[in-house]
């Protein structure tokens, strides 16, 4: 008896519009459950959307309980319950269904309308892209504005949507603050079933098995320069570093890992935010040459930055490097490592090198390496993504007989030069280049832009970058290969500015979603504890933690609250009531055309005298009159009528006899 | 519902007009509150196990909206005008109806229920805009006397059906319940003059014309046939009804006890008022001259509602 409205009847549009909805929620689940939990979901919406035209196949109870028997044995034997997130979904949507089958009363949907909102949850579980939180969350405020429909006695769609944005803009600086504030785990609670690997960078590398190298123009990584941007050709990303060959394959080898010391720091510190595109893997890139690490990552002896979990999920850190700084230390096992040679070395390599070696000075080792470099430039040598595959001693077939292939030919057979030649040296992989967003504050760095390098240990200079691929091809360094064209070509396409109109609308398109995306991660999906504790930082609260993140989310809270309440209460600017507003205009026409109206005369006195002045527009005055005087001292108006006057003031046509 | 008199009560003017006053509305968590409020602690529960952040966003803006839903529920019954007009005399164990109006606002009111505290419900949609709207809310059936309705009881659930919002008003406005109407019967004489001739509507008399109907006339007086006309319900008068003034006396009144005696006299004032018929009453508590007319009838009808009250 208390609630009358709990007792109404289900409204038929809003019950329709419920189900579909929950229909249009549920969908993205296609791609990470059982097609049966959704079969049955689909049903007992079709089901209840079959008993809104004919009551009586409306299930009773004894067949809902038997469907939940159903229902329970169909999430047991298609998901199981091992993964509980994977189990927890699958149950939430078959009960869902099943609610959906006893809906009768009013009130009833609420329960519906709160599984909605779970339902929600459940999918940011799997994906936490862009496109699918906006689709999602347009999908809660049609469920919000249904919710405030249940709870009105007539249903007016368009009310109830202003009335729900409404509350939405109110409710969104509490939640704001207190999404900023609320304090972040880094460790989850109950243990979660990690996602497998994903296509990146690995750590090793292998001449002569991939006749073709098919890129990808995916986004490997996005970074922000707090600053100045480095130039291009010392944009080198550098990942894991290969010591070992066999002739063919490069691997890490038996390097023990340790992490590095503290270094002295940059001289010329470039401070940047990497967001890592989840590749299963531990390494992180960072500019050549790292010298502070983000927080909980290693820096190990071969300056590679590596996470202390593999990276499933993107992956923001921060960190500072030195285009200009040098690796000075070489262990005597570490000269060892890098002077490692193949079993067997071709004839024709170890003449080659000979020859450079006897015509420079032992004591220039540099002099070598530039030889060695020339030997690239000068004979016919061409970068190509398609190399074809190569056999036996891959090395000497490279050199001196195909002379094709992409940087990590140049790399691997360069480092084992150097090495035939006595210079230490060893394999670098990781990305070179990236694009700068034009519509935004980031790079993008590809996994085209995937490159493989080689460092030479010169005595004094300590550990030096030779890129060979370079020497070759100088525009791979100064510009990204344009995957797209490159791909089913024998010519490798460097990215051209020349696209035409649609091509550079797509383009632009194509960077402003890069960059909404970018920033969807940095605000939301990837704020993190870290970076969390990095933005209190910069409003000046250091090491908040507990009790003073409790107290600043109260704070903060309350004036968000405050802010709120503030501006609900302050007076309106637009008046609510039409006609005053009419009055007045019709008052201006009558002035501009001669009638003098006085404030203190009516609007009887004022239109039967303008009538006198005017006897053409009479019946028009008098109709105004007429309607206006109805329409302000009647009983009753609506807003077609209103319409109407607006329109009648607007025809009125006042012309001096 | 005692625990309701120590409350802060809103009291309506004589004219029955009430503002609600901040200090008097009193809010709390339905049972979907409750639900809801569980669900957000789940739904915390998985955006911090799984690290989640669309999952923390989506949980705190419930949140929020939760937590501002209080303040417009709250908002949806504050400064709300409404007039308490009371309910016309009924007869008793008939429905009475209580009628309310309410003044719309700039701003509007959905989902606004009026309910005393044990009668129907009255649900609305206050619109914005001027002028008042209109209700009236259906009271039970009530035994005879001037009885006092508890307090209305004014609540909201708007816009989210998770807090309710209701403030109490005492509005003075208590509903006169005349005395069921008994069996038919003849009273018999007048002063010693002429004795009655025949029952009412007997027929024998000249049919005089129609007049609108009046609860309490007899279903045999009805002009049914007007009626199926779609004219509504008339009553037939007849001609000699209204000749000679008829007492109707309590000494006369059938019935073992007082209240089957008075809602025979209440039947017998109606049915004299109704055959057009001059009457007077006589109770062991007063003396109604003869006379007729509605303000006459109401005025006997009212007698015996409040027979054997102090008050009378």
């Amino acid at each position: 008896m208390r609630d009358a409205l709990a007792r109404l009847p289900i409204p038929a549009r809003l019950l329709t519009a419920l189900l579909l909805l929950l229909g249009a929620l549920v969908a993205p689940h296609a791609a990470n459950l059982n097609p049966l939990i959704l079969v049955f979901f689909y049903t007992a919406t079709l089901w209840r959307l079959i008993a809104q035209r004919q009551p009586d196949v409306m299930p009773r109870r004894w067949l809902l309980m038997l469907l939940m028997i159903a229902a329970m044995a169909l999430v047991v034997a298609t998901t199981g319950v091992a993964d509980g997130r994977l189990a927890g979904t699958a149950l939430l949507i078959v009960m869902l269904g099943l609610k959906l089958l006893e809906l009768r009363a009013r009130r009833d949907i609420q329960v519906a309308v709160f599984l909605g909102y779970f339902l929600v949850l459940t999918q940011f579980l799997y994906d936490q892209s862009l496109p699918l939180a906006i689709y999602l969350f347009a999908g809660v405020i049609a469920l919000m504005s249904i919710q405030v429909g249940l709870n009105r006695v007539n249903l007016e769609l368009r009310l109830q949507l202003r009335n729900t944005l409404a509350m939405l803009a109110g409710a969104l600086p509490l939640a704001l603050v207190v999404f900023l504030l609320f304090p972040r785990l880094s460790d989850p609670l109950w243990g979660i079933n990690a996602s497998s690997a994903i296509t990146g960078i690995s750590d090793e590398m292998s001449l002569g098995d991939i006749g073709r190298l098919s890129q990808s123009n995916e986004t490997a990584f996005r970074v922000r320069f707090f600053g100045e941007s480095p130039e291009s050709d010392e944009r080198y990303w550098r990942g894991p570093v290969l010591w070992h060959t066999d002739g063919q394959r490069w691997t890490a080898g038996r390097h023990p890992v340790r992490p590095l010391p503290p270094g002295p720091g940059a001289s010329q510190p470039i401070d940047y935010e990497v967001t890592l595109e989840p590749t299963g893997e531990y390494w992180l890139f960072g500019l050549d040459i790292v010298t502070d690490k983000p927080a909980a990552t290693l820096l190990n002896s071969n300056y590679s930055l590596v996470a202390t979990q593999r990276v499933n999920q993107r992956h923001t850190y921060r960190a500072v490097s030195d285009t200009a700084f040098r690796m000075q230390q070489l262990s005597d096992r570490e000269r060892d490592m890098a002077l490692q040679l193949p079993a067997q070395v071709s004839p024709r390599v170890s003449e080659l090198v000979d020859g450079w070696r006897s015509t420079s000075d032992p004591q220039q080792p540099i002099q070598v390496v530039q030889q060695a470099l020339a030997y690239f430039r000068e004979q016919p040598f061409v970068y190509t993504l398609a190399p074809g595959e190569l056999r036996g001693d891959v090395v000497d077939q490279f050199l001196f007989e195909t002379r094709r292939g992409f940087c990590e030919h140049y790399a691997g057979s360069f480092t084992l030069l150097m090495r035939v030649a006595g210079i230490p040296s060893r394999v670098v992989l990781g990305y070179q280049g990236g694009e700068k967003n034009p519509h935004a504050d980031h790079w993008v760095v590809r996994q085209s832009d995937a490159h493989a390098w080689t460092e030479v240990w010169l005595p004094l200079l300590g550990w030096w970058r030779v890129d060979p691929t370079a020497a070759v091809a100088p525009e791979r360094i100064e510009q990204s290969i344009d995957t797209a064209l490159s791909q089913n070509s024998d010519q490798v396409v460097f990215s051209i500015d020349d696209l035409g109109v649609v091509g550079s609308l797509w383009r632009n398109a194509a960077w402003l979603a890069d960059a909404v995306d970018l920033g969807w991660h940095r605000w939301v999906v990837g704020f993190t504890a870290d970076r969390q504790s990095s933005l209190l930082e910069m409003v000046g609260l250091r090491d908040v933690k507990g009790l003073g993140l409790a107290l600043a989310l109260t704070i903060g809270g309350a004036l968000a609250i405050t802010l709120v309440y503030i501006i609900a209460q302050l007076p309106r600017g637009r008046t609510q009531d039409p006609l005053p507003a009419l009055w007045q205009t019709l008052l201006h026409k009558l002035q501009r055309a001669g009638v003098r109206a006085p404030p203190w005369q009516g609007p009887d006195t004022i239109c039967a005298v303008a009538a006198e002045s005017f006897p053409q527009a009479r019946d028009q005055l008098l109709a105004i009159n007429r309607m206006y005087i109805q329409l302000r001292y009647g009983q009753c108006g609506n807003q077609r009528q209103v319409g109407a006057l607006r329109r009648r003031i607007a025809r009125l046509r006042l012309k001096s006899s | 519902m005692r625990l309701a008199n120590f409350l802060r009560v809103e009291h309506a003017s004589a004219a029955g007009h009430a503002q609600i006053n901040s200090r008097r509305i009193y809010i709390l968590p339905t049972r979907y509150g409750l639900i809801f409020a569980a669900l957000l602690f789940l739904m915390l529960l998985g955006a911090v196990n799984y690290g989640n952040n669309p999952a923390h966003l989506l949980t705190f803006l419930l949140a929020a909206l939760a937590s501002n839903a209080i303040y417009l529920t709250w908002r949806n019954l504050h400064g709300l005008r409404l007039v308490c007009q009371g309910a016309p005399a009924v007869f008793a164990d008939e429905p009475g109806q209580f009628l309310v109006e309410l003044d719309m606002d700039e701003r509007e009111r959905p989902a606004i229920q009026l309910m005393f505290e044990d009668s129907e419900a009255a649900l609305l949609d206050l619109q914005a805009g001027s002028g008042r709207h209109s209700r009236t809310l259906t009271l039970e059936g009530m035994p005879r006397g001037l009885q006092r309705l508890g307090r209305l009881v004014i609540s909201t659930q708007y816009p989210l059906g998770l807090f309710r919002a209701w403030c109490y008003l005492e509005c003075d406005r208590p509903v006169l319940v005349y005395p069921r109407p008994g069996e038919p019967w003849t009273p018999t004489g007048g002063e010693g003059e002429d004795t009655l001739s025949g029952e009412f509507g007997s027929g024998n008399d000249d049919f005089m014309g129609l007049r609108g109907y009046r609860p309490g006339d007899q279903p045999s007086q009805i002009d049914w046939k007007s009626y199926a006309r779609d004219r509504g319900l008339n009553t037939r008068m007849f001609s000699g009804q209204a000749t000679a003034p008829v007492w109707i006396d309590w000494q006369q009144a059938p019935g073992p006890d007082t209240e089957s005696r008075i809602s025979a006299l209440a039947r017998a004032v109606i049915d004299a008022e109704a055959g057009g018929r001059r009457y007077g009453l006589k109770t062991p508590e007063g003396v109604f001259q003869p006379a007729s007319g509605p303000a006459h009838r109401h005025q006997c009808l009212r007698h015996l509602a409040l027979f054997g009250a102090d008050h009378a």
